[in-house]
């Protein structure tokens, strides 16, 4: 009799393993396969996002308000977005507010995005850039 | 008979529901900018006239296998570089970007494509000055 019970109870703690094992294997694969990550970098000789006078651009390039940059990001917390989704455009804004300009030049424009499924994932925009005032 | 019926309305509800799943995209506007360029500009004295110049639209896609698996990454230079050249022009005033990530069915597998779009108004050249680099004075 005790015997058929500890036999019983081995083949119940072996299918409790191999249940767990399986398990664990499915919930690997579904994080590994949702693992997202991806950046992209553009180069750009001039970008704005305020008002310039574009009939009369000057740059004096002896006047240069310093290298400057902005962010502006998304998290994914779980599954839960913090906020909307990012643009270049708030990070251009935050990057040119900084420092009072109005224009970026020999900007890098970098875009990142990356997802652990249900812990955590970022997505971003960043500007940076040396920063003008156009004056008329 | 009438379970001919509901097997065939079934089929035909859930490849209606699967062309919705895999058909569908959003696109996102994430920069109004009123000055871009990719090429070599001199803004130390520069006169734009964006009447002058003519909307195009540039983009740069990249296919993603059944929406997963990136083959790459759009890239907004590119973009932007394709609608330059699409202008004839050096720099685009008003411009629009755009990502446009669609998942769509091809003939066998399903792919997502997410695409940088540019649309604005290219700075054309004057017809003296075509090919250079320089805005018109």
């Amino acid at each position: 009799m005790t015997r058929i019970v500890l036999h019983h109870f081995a083949t119940s703690l072996q299918g409790t393993s191999v249940r767990l094992a399986i398990g664990r294997a499915a919930l690997v694969t579904v994080v590994a396969t949702g693992v997202f990550g991806c950046a992209a970098r553009s180069d750009l000789t001039a970008v704005s996002s305020k008002n310039v006078n574009l009939a009369n651009i000057k740059i004096d390039r002896t006047r240069s308000k310093g290298r400057t940059s902005g962010r502006d990001c998304q998290h994914i917390i779980i599954f839960i977005p913090t906020s909307g989704p990012p643009t270049l455009d708030e990070a251009l804004d935050r990057a040119l507010e900084r420092v009072q300009a109005n224009l970026l030049l020999d900007a890098v424009v970098n875009w990142h995005s990356f997802y652990v499924p249900y812990i955590y994932g970022q997505t971003c925009w960043a500007a940076e850039g040396d920063a003008y005032d156009s004056y008329d | 008979m009438i379970r001919t019926t509901r097997g065939l309305a079934t089929r035909v509800i859930g490849g209606f529901l699967l062309v919705l799943f895999f058909g569908t995209g959003c696109t996102v506007r994430v920069a109004d900018l009123t000055l871009v360029s990719t090429k070599n500009i001199d803004l130390s004295n520069a006169h734009l006239d964006a009447r002058r110049g003519v909307r195009v639209t540039g983009s740069d896609c990249v296919f993603w296998i059944l929406g997963l698996i990136p083959l790459g990454v759009p890239n907004l230079e590119t973009a932007i570089d394709d609608a330059l050249v699409k202008g004839g022009g050096n720099v685009m005033v008003d411009q629009v970007t755009s990502q446009a990530p669609t998942t769509w069915l091809p003939s066998r597998s399903s792919a997502s494509e997410r695409r940088a779009l540019c649309c604005g108004r290219p700075r054309a050249e004057n017809s003296h000055a075509v090919g250079s680099c320089r805005p018109v004075p």
